[in-house]
């Protein structure tokens, strides 16, 4: 136990990190989410292949890094662009369970092209400019230069995606078709635009995730999934509270998780994650959209 | 011969998985907790039998029960989860169920599995695995659920089934039960996933959690999708489909790990590919399907 | 249509609302509204659109919880009873709906199958077991399904889909389908909606044979006041949420 108390602020310092990771697959989540009233099972799958094709880019390609980071992030956001036209823009609205089971289908597909591709072990960025040296140091808590790097990205994006969405014209109009798609049609916003658009953010912002994933904990082609699961497990408790609301709720995601493995071993950091979706499935129905309401009782 | 035999036993156990499936997405829940009801019946009987000395039967029976009341206790919150999100209940449910035993290093030797489950015997006799016996009993299980499925679809209850899934409203309106009837296929469907995964412990004689992820079950739904949703000779052409891909894939002479990626890439475009396209699977094709009919 | 024999229970029946609220955010759909009714006859609720008249038929039949208020049937509270109680087969309400809800994986004939009350097969071991016993009654259910669709016009569309069908005829479908079972009271809401002319009054006919032969209370909503006068025996008007009986003339 003391043991325990003694590495605690270790513990939460590395889940505000690894919090800061889920936010922003939270917040890309949320995007896609709202406006489209769909859940993305891809998020993680999508993240990943960015941080893949980065990779594939800078170690294989020989580009140096920044540039890599450069084309990897849009290409990501292109791929999701693909993937709603191809797949959700005809499925959404067909059923409620079509997409989902289609992109369960593709999600098993892209981690069996990455396998097949880049192998199943898991392989580590080549790090230019080096990141791992610690910058600070109190107590048990080692700060490397990418913590710092995450958690500023963190900040950074989050605050510019609630800027953009609260003032630009572009953010407001992708707002009022989250809030009521009937409504913003009739006020001239192109439904279709916006879900692009959208989506391709989302995308982008994946890539960014998957690519400071990749470089923190190193990359195998099953890491799409557990971040599909976390994102789709912020966006639900964001909800209608919006980019603060993911930001909050990855951190404590992160933290929570964090504790945890600290006070009941390593091997069981997936099981915690899902405990909380299914506790949160169980007490909490009413889903991502909480303002739509049911018309019928429960029948 | 061996290899043949054990390509036929591996059909016959995804035919197990997609049938069990069936039902279950006849009801309107597209579920993906197949690999964790698989996992509960081969955990059941490897413990049973190992560790508890019960007879294979008993185990198997044991496994059955114990996969119902899971099935049950997965699906209870369906109730008041939206549609959408029951797919990531179910996901969640089978994830759990896999972590729970590769954690649970006491009780189920973690990771590393528990081996040397004795054969499977019924009544005194022993069917080892490996044998055509063994084989033919499989199949032979194989063919009394579809019987059963054929009889439950074309029954009154069947089309009330239907109709809850359809319409939830219209069908209360009309006084049809949609929560029982909702429990009753989740349980038969687990259930049937269980009975699978016993024989599937026999078969390998070696039980760990690692086969029993999520694309175990995303192949099932892919077997129950492609075949045709609505059709049960369909749904076993589906399953053989699949549950031949892999060991003949390794036929061909591709290494372990690139036979399984290859399999997941062929098998979840065909998913994507179908939902999009063709939604009643091969069997709606025999039946010159409708869009929109349920097949 | 099934003779009326087939009804065991063929007493009067009486349907109580009191003082039913409810209101969607700040909206008040229903104040204090009350009726009572007795089955058989044939009952219009007319009002203009938004006048509450499908939340009130929502809150009898139990897809919509009022926030106070009661249902009585014979002096039996049901207001906490959940919409499939209330629909139960042989002592129910069936009901249909502004924008009729069919089945759409299902044919025209199957559609009306649904509301057939089997007595057998309806569980799952009986499902699995009695292929025997419910097989007979399967064709004969057949049999009265067709002869109901024909009854409301739609003999020729027995294999046709909802979604291949005009607005009228899934509005007919519907109502085959609800009458099939033979309910106590049925609440139709805007039944004469999309009905081809001609088949107007061929309805109206059989409301108020069915309500007869059946012992059947038929409420009827409707925001025309013409068709629905000329058929009620009682006549109710909503009008800001509270409900009002017109004089019959």
């Amino acid at each position: 136990m003391e043991v325990f108390l003694k590495s605690l602020p270790a513990q939460i310092a590395n889940g505000i990190i690894v919090g800061a990771i889920y936010g922003l697959i939270g917040l890309s989540m949320l995007l896609i989410s709202n406006v489209m009233k769909l859940v993305d099972l891809l998020r993680g799958d999508l993240a990943i292949t960015g941080a893949y094709l980065c990779f594939w880019l800078s170690a294989l390609c020989g580009f140096p890094f920044a540039v890599s980071i450069t084309l990897a992030v849009p290409l990501t956001g292109v791929l999701g662009l693909v993937v709603e036209r191809s797949v959700y823009r005809p499925l959404a609205r067909r059923s409620h369970y079509a997409p989902l089971v289609a992109a369960l289908g593709l999600s098993i597909a892209i981690q069996g092209a990455l396998q097949l591709l880049f192998g199943p072990e898991m392989i580590g960025f080549e790090q230019t400019p080096p990141l791992l040296p610690k910058v600070a140091e109190w107590g048990l808590i080692r700060l490397s230069r990418l913590d710092v790097i995450l958690v500023l990205s963190f900040v950074l994006l989050t605050s510019l995606l609630h800027y953009f969405l609260t003032r630009t014209r572009l953010g407001l109009g992708l707002l009022a078709v989250a809030d009521d798609e009937e409504a913003s049609y009739s006020c001239g916003i192109a439904r279709n635009k916006v879900y692009s658009f959208s989506f391709f953010v989302a995308s982008s912002i994946a890539g960014i995730v998957g690519i400071l994933y990749g470089l923190q904990y190193g990359l195998e082609p099953g890491a799409g999934f557990g971040l599909t699961i976390r994102a789709f497990i912020i966006a639900s408790l964001a909800g209608s509270r919006g980019v603060l609301g993911a930001a909050i709720a990855g951190l404590a995601l992160g933290v929570v998780e964090s504790v945890c493995t600290g006070l009941l071993g390593a091997n069981y950091r997936d099981s915690y994650t899902f405990l909380v979706l299914l506790v949160l499935l169980w007490i909490w129905p009413e889903g991502l959209f909480g303002r739509i309401q049911k018309r019928y009782a429960r029948i | 011969m061996g290899f043949f035999i054990h390509v036929t036993v591996s059909c016959g156990l995804m035919a197990m998985l997609s049938l069990g499936l069936m039902l279950i997405v006849r009801s309107g829940v597209y579920s993906v907790a197949s690999a964790g009801f698989y996992l509960v019946g081969a955990y059941c009987t490897a413990l049973g039998t190992l560790k508890l000395g019960l007879s294979p039967g008993f185990a198997l029976v044991l496994g059955a029960v114990l996969g119902a009341i899971l099935g049950i206790f997965c699906i209870a919150p369906a109730y008041r989860v939206r549609e959408d999100r029951l797919l990531i209940l179910t996901l969640g449910f089978a994830e759990s169920l896999r972590l729970v035993c590769a954690n649970s290093r006491s009780v189920t030797n973690g990771a590393m599995g528990l081996s040397g489950i004795p054969h499977f015997s019924l009544l005194g006799v022993n069917i080892k695995p490996g044998t055509i016996a063994f084989a033919g009993f499989v199949w032979l299980i194989v063919g009394i659920i579809c019987l059963l499925l054929i009889r439950l679809v074309k029954s009154p209850w069947g089309l009330r089934i239907d109709a809850a899934r359809d319409d939830r409203v219209a069908a209360t309106s009309l006084g049809i039960q949609v929560a029982r009837p909702l429990y009753i296929v989740h349980a038969a469907g687990a259930s049937l996933a269980a009975v699978a995964g016993s024989l599937y412990a026999h078969h390998m004689a070696f039980v760990s959690p690692a086969p029993f992820t999520v694309v175990l079950s995303v192949f099932a739904l892919c077997a129950l999708l492609l075949g045709g949703r609505g059709s049960v000779k369909g749904v076993i052409l589906g399953a053989i489909l699949i549950g031949a891909g892999l060991p003949l894939l390794q036929l061909v002479g591709t290494p372990e790990y690139s036979a399984s990626a290859i399999r997941q890439i062929v098998f979840g475009v065909a998913l994507a590919v179908l939902t999009i396209w063709l939604p009643g699977g091969i069997g709606g094709i025999w039946r010159g399907a409708k869009s929109d009919r349920w097949e | 249509m099934i003779g009326g024999s087939s009804r065991i229970v063929s007493n009067l029946v009486q349907v109580r609302v009191s003082r039913i609220c409810k209101h969607f955010g700040g909206v008040v759909a229903l104040d204090n509204a009350s009726f009572e009714l007795f089955a058989p006859g044939i009952f219009g609720f007319v009002g203009e659109n938004g006048s509450g008249k499908t939340t009130l038929f929502d809150i009898v039949c139990g897809l919509v919880r009022p926030d106070s208020g009661s249902v009585l049937v014979n002096k039996h509270d049901i207001t906490t009873w959940s919409a499939t109680r209330r629909g139960k087969f042989g002592l129910g309400f069936g009901r249909s709906f502004q924008h009729p809800r069919l089945f759409a994986s299902m044919t025209a004939l199957e559609n009306v199958l649904v509301g057939y009350p089997f007595s057998k097969g309806t569980s799952w071991d009986e499902a699995i077991l009695g292929r025997v016993k419910y097989g007979e009654q399967l064709s004969s259910a057949r049999d009265v399904a067709r002869q109901q669709l024909d009854l409301l016009g739609l003999g020729d569309n027995e294999r046709s889909y909802p979604a291949e069908m005009s607005f009228g005829q899934r509005k007919r479908l519907e109502i085959a389908r609800v009458l099939l079972e033979q309910p106590r009271f049925v609440w139709l809401d805007e039944p004469f909606s999309g009905v081809e002319q001609g088949l107007v009054t061929r309805l109206a006919e059989l409301l108020t044979h069915f309500s007869e032969s059946a012992s059947s209370g038929v409420c009827i909503i409707d925001h025309r006041m013409e068709v629905v006068r000329d058929i009620s025996t009682r006549l109710f008007q909503l009008h800001n949420g509270k409900i009002v009986e017109l004089a019959q003339s």
